[in-house]
């Protein structure tokens, strides 16, 4: 087994990848915590909506939400057991998500790791899908659906991915919808399962008290010594146009106060991992140079009652698919897009003062320090890196070398109105004739 | 870890977790005041006012721009209920300075934080007239009464809610920390002054920090920072206990109360009385009996509620340690709400009956170790941890929680069950939406 080391000095940490036989990427970040946290993923999610056909002829539809039925489905074995039981049996919490391009199953524990691990391994590499099993799911994942859309502040970000994005699956929401997940049948999840769960498109990341070794002798026990499939899964992609499907859009709900979305779609998707990585963090320190408490747009707009704290904002990149968001509450949504337009024309004309540069900078470098003090985070953002095929510590390095001018220039491209959408949720009509004024 | 408690003068008590494990120390500077409805929302609606600038840094930009020059050093306010205590004060997250980029000898993060946190208590932007700045006392003002409006745009949080105010309507505990719209609209930046002098007149700071820094060292910083302010000895504001000297240990009647909301979920959240808080010989039994019953992904509520009946996503349950008191919660259709009330009741009369396997006690048992274990991972936890148990009274190291996991039998569970009793059961009922929810299909 090759095991290769990735170490910083700044931070005095390192972890090791080890290459199993079994395909299967395994990353251990030794840490002395008192927890250890492990995640077992695959590098398959929502956005997957299609199967490859059998004759390469194209792509065959699957319904929405099946990555995130697959995940609830696939904690009961084939013995009748289920890996939740197992992990309680022994102290382990575990748990799971499913996210647009991954689904991950994780545990964190303080003792009985290898079994923990050994548990993690073998259920998600055992699937067993029954009719009454999956019928069962449909009900506690209707309710699932439903409590999303109860929350107003999922809800307007859900709306805003559907006007953003006219082709890409993004603009669905990652559980389905209750009429998608009545048509998913167990013989459905095992196509889903055969085609992306290969131990080639899965990675293993571990961080706490373990040593890599460790790890490597219990995959060695609990998997497969040769390597069965390591031919690329073809994935459906999507000729996304540069506009958005629609510019506003609203809804109503139960909220005490309109509550908005500002998405800008970027169009300008790095094909390159590393590309993209360094777009991603100018973005970051773009955002907070820009908007961020201690800068003037959120001074302004809070002094003037237009926002509160809720105002926040981030810039998402995934591959495929790239936008910024900025979201709050308002009396005064529309206002805020037109302040928001007009304020990014006068930094453009201006320029980013030295000074607003470097405080920024300071923060977002604590920001990068502070999160490797949780192994829950750190195995999350391995995760994230290793799937992007990036390497974790070098986004420090990027960091440091971010330019002023670059990040002038990034400000004078990405803003263009015409990738601009808005999404609000406004109060419900009657709530608004007889409680607001 | 147990913390080294150092009396830093008469007003001033720090508790202090020294570990290198973390690459940021926290300090939290903390007020414990009784619960009082004439005086939470105002101490809420105070912190909120003083956070938006100070006679150095006259708004929030230049509050933030200075502590993000301290490497993001961050100040965030903490409001919340402890038993029938208020905790209201600032914590500071503080880069380590070991990990300070190179040429940036000589910061003194530590020191600057405080400083800044000294500023907010004492020195807050004032106008001419001294008092707080109206500006500042309007605007949050407003914003407070949007928060008490926008409590229900989390139907779930607002039907916990609902249920704790009914529950302890008379009880300390639930008195809002909001207060009503009226009572805020009334504030003037007078009345909030005189508040905030007298706030500070009987201030006693109760301070956690965790980080690398020697105890000794951090009390110095704190000795220095409030030498001018806090130095004269006070009459009265000693800080209380957080448990009630009278607490209520068995529901005498049951509450059953209903609202509606136009939303599409229904929620069902259940208030009961364990008899049982920390400090009693049976805690560790009825935390034992509470994680068993609906906490851990196999208790019995999640596996019957949700895995059997397929009622609800979430169904879980919460023990107040402070309070002895639990609230569980579920998110349904309202259809099911009699199904599902049902069968949680079964499954405490369930427990109480020791219809419990071996597997699942041990499993309750071993998944609060290993909870419990954890916190020595989190800052914030540590301080939650030992800070919490200090108001209370109760000196219990986290290394002796397995010891106490680990001796409650099986009959201490029955036992701790068998106390339970009804008190609150609240429904918050999803009224037809006005629009039905997209439902796009291919």
């Amino acid at each position: 087994m090759k095991m290769t080391e990735f170490a910083s000095s700044l931070i005095g940490e390192h972890y090791v990848k080890v290459e199993h036989p079994s395909g299967l990427r395994i990353y251990v970040y030794p840490k002395q915590m008192s927890g250890i946290y492990a995640m077992f993923s695959v590098q398959y999610g929502s956005v997957d909506n299609t199967l490859p056909k059998a004759d390469g002829s194209g792509f065959e539809k699957v319904p929405d939400g099946i990555a995130h039925f697959l995940e609830h489905k696939l904690f009961d074995n084939p013995d009748g057991t289920d890996a939740f039981a197992n992990f309680s049996a022994i102290g382990a919490d575990a748990n799971a998500y499913t996210a647009y391009h991954r689904t991950a199953y994780l545990f964190s524990c303080t003792e009985r790791f290898d079994e923990a691990l050994t548990e993690l391994l073998s259920f998600v590499t055992k699937p067993h899908f029954t009719e009454a099993s999956v019928k069962k799911e449909r009900g506690i994942i209707a309710e699932e659906i439903k409590m999303y859309e109860d929350s107003p502040w999922e809800r307007v970000y859900q709306n805003l991915l559907a006007a953003l994005y006219q082709k890409h699956p993004i603009r669905k929401n990652i559980c389905g919808t209750v009429s998608s997940i009545r048509k998913i049948t167990p013989e459905l999840l095992y196509r889903c399962y055969e085609t992306y769960y290969r131990l080639s498109n899965m990675a293993l990341v571990v961080c706490g008290p373990v040593t890599p070794q460790q790890v490597a002798d219990v995959a060695n026990r609990v998997l497969p010594q040769a390597t069965a499939d390591t031919a690329k899964i073809p994935r459906k992609t999507y000729r996304e146009p540069a506009a958005p499907a629609k510019t506003r859009v609203e809804a109503q709900m139960q909220v005490a106060k309109p509550i908005f979305c500002i998405g800008i779609k970027d169009t300008v998707l790095p094909v390159s991992p590393q590309e993209r990585l360094k777009r991603e963090i100018s973005m970051m320190l773009l955002n907070e140079i820009l908007f961020s408490q201690s800068g003037e747009f959120y001074g302004e707009l809070l002094e003037e009652n237009l926002i509160n704290p809720s105002f926040s904002f981030g810039y998402s990149a995934e591959e495929g698919f790239a936008f910024n968001c900025i979201t709050g509450e308002s009396d005064r949504p529309d206002e805020i897009l037109t302040r928001l337009q007009a304020y990014l024309e006068r930094v453009e004309r201006e320029g980013i003062s030295d000074e607003a540069f470097e405080r920024c900078r300071r923060a977002l470098y604590a920001d990068e320090i502070r999160a490797y003090d949780s192994t829950e985070e750190i195995a999350n953002r391995l995760l994230t890196f290793v799937f992007d095929g990036t390497e974790m510590y070098s986004a420090m390095e990027l960091f440091a070398a971010v330019q002023k001018k670059e990040l002038e220039e990034l400000l004078q491209s990405f803003y263009c109105k015409e990738q601009f959408a808005l999404s609000v949720i406004s109060p419900l009509q009657s709530q608004s004739n007889s409680e607001r004024k | 870890m147990i913390p080294n408690v150092i009396s830093v003068g008469e007003r001033i008590t720090l508790r202090t977790c020294q570990t290198e494990k973390f690459k940021s120390e926290t300090l939290s500077l903390s007020a414990v005041l009784p619960l009082r409805r004439e005086t939470a929302y105002l101490t809420t609606l105070l912190f909120a006012v003083l956070l938006r600038g100070t006679r150095t840094y006259p708004n929030l930009s230049a509050l933030n721009r200075r502590l993000d020059y301290l490497f993001g050093t961050e100040v965030s306010v903490h409001n919340y209920r402890r038993g029938d205590m208020q905790v209201v004060g600032l914590a500071a997250e503080i880069l380590n300075s070991a990990y300070l980029p190179q040429g940036t000898d000589g910061e003194t993060l530590l020191p600057d934080a405080l400083d800044v946190m000294r500023e907010i208590l004492f020195y807050p932007a004032l106008d001419e007239s001294g008092c707080l700045c109206a500006k500042y006392v309007e605007s949050e003002k407003q914003l407070q009464c949007d928060s008490i409006r926008a409590q229900k745009n989390h139907p779930r949080a607002y039907a916990a809610e609902r249920c704790r105010a009914w529950m302890y309507e008379n009880e300390p505990c639930g008195i809002s920390l909001y207060g009503t719209e009226e009572e805020i609209q009334a504030v003037t930046p007078e009345s909030l002054t005189a508040y905030w002098r007298t706030f500070l007149s009987l201030l006693r700071l109760q301070c956690f920090y965790v980080g690398h820094s020697a105890g000794n060292t951090v009390a110095t910083a704190l000795q220095t920072a409030f030498a001018a302010e806090l130095s004269e000895t006070v009459v009265g504001g000693a800080v209380g206990s957080v448990l009630s000297p009278e607490p209520i240990r068995k529901a005498e009647q049951v509450k059953r109360r209903e609202e509606s909301l136009p939303v599409g979920q229904s929620h069902l959240v259940i208030g009961m009385r364990t008899g049982t808080r920390i400090g009693d010989a049976d805690f560790y039994a009825c935390t034992v009996f509470n994680e068993l019953f609906g906490v851990s992904p196999i208790s019995k509520i999640f596996m019957n509620v949700r895995e059997k009946l397929s009622l609800c996503y979430s169904c879980s349950s919460t023990y107040n340690l402070y309070k002895g008191t639990l609230l569980i919660s579920c998110g349904l259709e309202a259809a099911n709400r009699a199904l599902a009330e049902d069968e949680i009741f079964r499954q405490l009369s369930a427990i109480a009956n020791g219809d419990f396997s071996e597997e699942e006690l041990t499993a309750a048992k071993k998944s609060l170790e290993n909870s419990y274990r954890q916190l020595q991972d989190s800052p914030g936890a540590l301080e939650s941890y030992y800070f919490g148990r200090a108001l209370a009274g109760v000196e219990d190291p986290l290394e002796h929680c397995r010891q106490g996991f680990a001796a409650v039998r099986r009959e201490d569970v029955i036992a701790a069950a068998k106390k339970v009793t009804l008190d609150t059961v609240f429904f918050l009922r999803q009224s037809t939406g006005e629009e039905e929810n997209c439902d796009e299909d291919d």
